[in-house]
């Protein structure tokens, strides 16, 4: 690599590094003068989210940015003192340009599919994390207005988590301790907070310490559990069948009847067997009897948790929705289901990974007509919405399978920005661009077609490559042959051609909407169903081949 | 002999009475010279200015829908074709007004023999351009039209089975027969949603969707749903596009234009034809003595292209030194005595005042800097 390619390298990347440090650090200033959300209020995040801000801003420039620094190149810096040497010619500068020019393409390409999007999602998430934290601390202090100081505690952990230095949750925090221990009940939340940490011991252990305990039911819940997973286990088999002496012992005093017991144990089978079957609706049913007539079986009580468990995995508990009513939510989200019904739900919280719909209104077309249907709750399980008005577990029907839930194409998390399609659209990374549009459109959101998505970004990308190589020969044909630029010179230079990259590069863009435009017309009438994205990519081709035939058709003489 | 001595300000700082008789002796070679000068200067601002009518047509056509708010993604071309047709006469003078300063700043400064010549083809070609002007209103050619010619209806404001976004309402269009839709209009404000079946598109039946183009509105009937009754929601709810026009910097600069543009049509009203034609001529001579000495003084043919984006600086620059003028004219209001029926000719004078002066200065004191 002789000297001045050296430099011509050097010179490019270093003047785009300082360019967007530059650039970066004005546009921060500026996000954070210029933001005045008041629901900002959390420090941390506000930064986080400033950060954010001003670091799309600038990754959104980089087009200018690019064609700025390839207009000053050839303008300015190839005519210094570096290049001015015998070896020097055209191409010696021109190729390394021209290499360096497609380096940069690739850093655009990557940041308008992969880098903005994501950061557009992290801002969105950090916002809605602003308002879970005010919503927090707002919640704790009720809790712990209404004396209810080991929820108001956990909350209370939600805000303190990312704001530790915050007095007032300090403060708070302070107060609602002092209060447990007053009231003496730091032995319970420790206790409770202890179950959850700690680790789970084996069924066999646990089984184990009940029998030795003489709470016979729980030893025999826990050991059926761990002779179902070993079989063949001689010392939990040993254990277990004493056990169920024991247990048959007080069964005998809780049920005098002996039709009574017998009932009793084979409803329990049965139950039982539903439940290493999957049938968990059934089995609850069967679990929830049983437990209300022998409230003292211990085991049935753990069965019918167990079985509760299984079953929110496929279905949910209102007072689970209300406990989360104070979170949080996205209001009067509008979204059409797989069935083509229209979808009206007053509050959606997003919560540990999956979505909880309050109120939601159901505006089904029946041959013509519009029939409305509300329901108060409803839970993303699975791909579907699971929709209640009342309390307890029921399976449903598969001919109702329509009624009770809601199929959706996608994602409810993508539904929450129906009304502004285009908050949405900046959070989709390529990938998802290409895999969700379809779904997307079939729920309803105004959302262009993927492949008018890559021509339009396919439009960027020929404006950086166009604009760098046609404004960069042509600064070079005209290039400054002073030793150094006049003062006066310099200032307008410096003044008008970022404002001319800016434009330039919109209006290269507009040129290519107007591409997109034309193909609905053309494609119409000349070329049959040609794919927008090639009609598009043929004609920048055309252009960045003139340019790029011009950009290397210049030569070292001044005009 | 001129020739080689043309590249100073000749007769302006060496104005003496021997050498202008000189020129008197030699005022045929003087006057080839110069008509070969202004000839082909007047041919390139007409090359420039043609390079530049397409795009600067479009732009104008695009800025004049996005003011009046229809949305541009769906109003098809041939709309489009016949609404520029209707800009025409004000984007070739755009045009015209942008190939100007171009010409003068790429123009090469040893042909110009003084800078009171460098106005003589952009005068020419500005005359030729209003000639051609007159021409086609006698002859009232159709670019003349002033009769608004588009044709828009419910598809150029909607899409099917998709949630429409409008300012504070989000419209859903189902069609479920031929003729007849479901419309679905939820209101962003209250949260409620109101279906409306039975929709017919125009104005048909108790259910209606229809585009209102006099008053500049969309209107959704539901004369069975006394909570909807009649919607009307204005083309200015409407999303126009994302392109360079709704840039803030553009808009802010094509909204000073407007305002400029505003101020000169409403001291215009009340003249006849003819002050206004003269109004308007002494308005377009201050363009050019305003635009014309400050490109010559960018140009610079050690360094063309800072030169030539100088000029992009002075056409960004124009409107807003044109308002603020105004701005000082209309606090101190001058009325002087001497003008007579005339005296609505001030604001233009002063600009005229003004690029003169600038001539001036750039003759005096713009030496070019020696490479």
């Amino acid at each position: 690599m002789n000297k001045i390619t050296k430099s011509t390298l050097s010179f490019l990347i270093i003047s785009f590094i300082i360019a967007f440090i530059l650039l970066f650090l004005a546009l921060y200033v500026y996000s954070n003068r210029s933001e005045t959300d008041p629901t900002l209020t959390v420090h941390s995040l506000r930064n986080e989210i400033i950060l954010r801000i001003a670091l799309v801003r600038t990754l959104k420039l980089l087009p200018p940015l690019i064609i700025c620094i390839f207009i000053t190149s050839f303008s300015i810096f190839f005519t210094l003192t570096p290049f001015q040497s015998e070896s020097f010619s055209y191409p010696v500068v021109a190729i390394p340009s021209f290499v360096v020019l497609l380096g940069f393409m690739l850093v655009v390409v990557m940041s308008e599919f992969v880098f903005i999007p994501k950061l557009y999602r992290d801002r969105e998430d950090a916002l809605f994390t602003t308002r879970l934290l005010q919503s927090s601390l707002t919640y704790a202090q009720k809790l712990y207005d209404d004396n209810n100081p080991k929820e108001a505690l956990e909350t209370l952990d939600i805000y303190l988590k990312y704001e530790k230095n915050d007095k007032k949750a300090n403060k708070l925090y302070d107060d609602i301790l002092e209060t447990v221990y007053r009231l003496g009940k730091k032995e319970e939340i420790v206790t409770t907070a202890g179950k959850k940490t700690g680790a789970p011991a084996s069924f066999y252990e646990r089984g184990k310490a009940e029998y030795e305990k003489g709470n016979y039911y729980k030893a025999l819940y826990y050991l059926e559990r761990a002779l179902s997973l070993h079989k063949d286990n001689r010392e939990i088999k040993e254990l277990y069948v004493m056990t169920r002496e024991r247990a048959q012992n007080l069964l005998g005093s809780l049920t005098k009847d002996e039709k009574d017991a017998a009932w009793l144990i084979v409803q329990k089978g049965k139950a039982l067997e539903h439940l290493d079957r999957g049938e968990y609706y059934e089995a609850h049913d069967i679990f929830a009897t049983l437990t209300k007539k022998y409230p003292r079986l211990y085991d049935l009580q753990l069965y019918l948790e167990e079985t509760e468990e299984k079953l929110t995995k496929i279905d949910f508990r209102i007072d689970e929705l209300k406990g989360y009513e104070w979170l949080p939510s996205y209001d009067d989200i509008l979204f059409k289901d797989t069935q083509g019904t229209l979808n009206l739900v007053e509050r959606v919280i997003p919560w540990n990974g999956t979505y909880y719909l309050y109120n939601i209104h159901r505006y089904r077309n029946n041959s013509g007509s519009i029939a409305e249907e509300t329901w108060k709750y409803g839970k993303w399980i699975g791909d579907k919405i699971r929709l209640k008005n009342k309390s307890g577990f029921r399976r449903v029907a598969e001919n109702e399978s329509n009624r009770y839930f809601i199929y959706l194409a996608v994602n409810p998390g993508y539904l929450l920005y129906f009304s502004d399609s285009s908050r949405l659209r900046d959070q989709l990374t390529v990938y998802e661009y290409f895999k969700l549009t379809p779904q997307l459109r079939k729920s309803g959101l105004n959302i262009e077609g993927r492949y008018t998505y890559l021509s339009k970004k396919l439009g960027i990308f020929f404006s950086i490559y166009v604009l760098s190589l046609l404004l960069g020969g042509i600064a070079w044909s005209k290039r400054s042959i002073y030793e150094f630029p006049p003062f006066f010179k310099i200032i307008v230079f410096a003044v008008s051609v970022p404002l001319l990259s800016y434009l330039f590069h919109h209006l290269y863009m507009d040129a290519n909407n107007i591409f997109i435009y034309t193909h609905r017309y053309l494609a119409r009438y000349f070329f049959k169903n040609m794919n927008v994205f090639i009609y598009t990519a043929i004609i920048h081709i055309v252009i960045a081949t003139a340019a790029t035939v011009f950009y290397l058709s210049q030569g070292s003489e001044v005009e | 002999m001129l020739r080689s001595t043309t590249h100073k300000p000749y007769w302006f700082e060496h104005f003496t009475i021997e050498r202008s008789l000189a020129y008197c002796i030699n005022y045929r070679v003087w006057y080839t010279i110069s008509m070969k000068f202004i000839c082909k200067t007047i041919l390139k601002i007409f090359v420039y200015m043609l390079v530049l009518i397409i795009p600067v047509t479009l732009l104008v056509t695009c800025f004049t829908l996005v003011k009046a708010n229809i949305p541009l993604w769906n109003i098809g071309i041939r709309n489009i074709l016949r609404h520029s047709m209707h800009f025409l006469l004000p984007s070739i003078f755009i045009s015209y007004l942008i190939a100007t300063p171009v010409v003068v700043s790429l123009v090469d400064k040893m042909k110009v023999q003084s800078l009171l010549l460098l106005h003589i083809p952009a005068i020419i070609a500005g005359g030729i351009l209003g000639g051609l002007l007159f021409f086609a209103q006698i002859e009232k050619m159709p670019i003349l039209v002033k009769k608004d010619v588009l044709h828009i209806g419910v598809n150029t404001f909607f899409r099917r089975d998709v949630f429409n976004e409008i300012e504070d309402r989000v419209v859903y269009i189902h069609p479920y027969t031929k003729d007849l839709n479901q419309l679905y209009l939820y209101n962003k404000k209250d949260g409620r949603l109101f279906a409306i079946n039975g929709v017919s598109i125009g104005r048909r039946g108790k259910n209606y969707l229809s585009v209102d183009e006099k008053n500049r509105l969309v209107r959704i009937a539901a004369r069975d749903n006394p909570h909807v009754g009649e919607v009307s929601i204005p083309f200015s709810s409407f999303k126009t596009g994302d392109g360079t026009l709704s840039l803030s910097i553009v808009s802010s600069y094509s909204n000073q234009i407007v305002k400029v543009y505003r101020q000169f049509r409403s001291a215009v009203s009340g003249l006849e034809q003819q002050d206004r034609l003269i109004l308007a001529g002494a308005l377009f001579l201050s363009v050019l003595l305003i635009s014309i000495p400050l490109s010559y003084g960018f140009n610079d043919r050690g360094w063309t292209f800072s030169g030539a984006a100088g000029v992009f600086l002075v056409l960004a620059a124009l409107p807003y030194f044109y308002g603020f003028i105004l701005k000082i004219l209309n606090r101190i209001s001058p009325e002087p005595s001497f003008m007579g029926r005339y005296s609505y000719l001030v604001p233009a004078l002063v600009f005229c005042v003004i690029g003169f002066i600038l001539d001036i200065l750039v003759k005096t004191g713009g030496r070019t800097r020696r490479v």
